[in-house]
């Protein structure tokens, strides 16, 4: 099952600092991330995601730093700030705010805890 | 292998970027993730020129990465940046040149010996001579002195004369040169 684009487009800069909140991750560490704990339903176009992340930085919810990663290859890793932290709690919230009201309108509050 | 198709890709995206500064940064970026993917698809079984392939198709439109890209990295805004950081750097430097250098020098260009009364300075001996590199007092009683270190132009020393009887008044005065041999000498 693949979303609506707009739906994702929503939604992945909670994502992102989601999987960021746990590690310090790399963009292509980030997708594949994505892919497995959606069982593959949240596959962006993967290019996508760096102006995604680069916005993050700007807005000064991310910051990046290059380390080696296996293969002795250079990555570049980003790393959630204070301000990331406290901006995902408030897209957590509406995230939750947003699917109550959408299991509201389809079907009853089942779906809310479901 | 070559990756021209890699390379393609790269300077597509990055023809849409107007900031120069962050090319490279770009560049670096977009190819690791590509380079990774390249190594696990042919890790699946592909041969590396599918591999290459998949992997630049999955990336999406390097017009529309470009695109988005350029609008978080606003020339105007970097150039902007980049100039105030250089003001910053030029008005930093500016200040540690008309404020922090006259401080600086007035700290080491009080020459002690101002501060002394005059009437107890007993000798003032000046050597207009750049190779004097140490200076060595001897008083009457066998007591020596030596200094290295300039305050302006002069070597500083300062003893008391205590004892009027027993004395310790300067008796003589060597210079030395850096290879620590004398090249002046003067008795009192």
């Amino acid at each position: 099952m693949e979303f609506d684009k707009g739906l994702i487009g929503g939604s992945t800069v909670l994502l992102i600092l989601s999987l960021l909140e746990e590690t310090d991750r790399y963009g292509y560490e980030i997708i594949r991330e994505l892919e497995s704990r959606s069982d593959r339903a949240f596959q962006l176009k993967e290019g996508t995601l760096y102006p995604i992340l680069h916005k993050l930085e700007n807005d000064g919810y991310v910051e990046s730093y290059k380390a080696k990663g296996e293969r002795g290859r250079d990555r570049k890793y980003y790393k959630i700030t204070r301000n990331g932290k406290r901006q995902l709690a408030k897209e957590k919230e509406q995230w939750e705010k947003f699917s109550m009201s959408v299991n509201k309108v389809i079907g009853g509050e089942l779906y809310a805890t479901d | 292998m070559p990756l021209t198709k890699v390379d393609k890709f790269l300077e597509d995206v990055l023809s849409h970027i107007k900031f120069p500064f962050v090319k490279d940064d770009i560049s670096f970026e977009l190819e690791s993730h590509i380079l990774e993917k390249i190594d696990y698809y042919m890790e699946q079984g592909y041969d590396s020129e599918k591999a290459e392939e998949l992997s630049i198709r999955d990336m999406g439109d390097a017009k529309e990465i470009g695109i988005l890209l350029n609008k978080q990295h606003n020339p105007f805004l970097g150039w902007l940046l980049k100039i105030t950081n250089g003001m910053m750097i030029f008005f930093i430097i500016l200040n540690i040149y008309f404020a922090g250098i006259p401080f600086i020098s007035s700290l080491f260009s009080k020459n002690p010996i101002n501060t002394i009364p005059k009437e107890d300075i007993v000798y003032k001996i000046d050597i207009n001579d750049d190779k004097i590199k140490k200076i060595q007092i001897t008083l009457n009683n066998g007591e020596t002195f030596t200094e290295t270190e300039f305050y302006e132009d002069l070597f500083l020393f300062a003893w008391e004369v205590d004892n009027e009887e027993q004395g310790r008044y300067f008796n003589n005065i060597k210079g030395y040169d850096s290879n620590n041999n004398v090249i002046f000498q003067d008795e009192y």
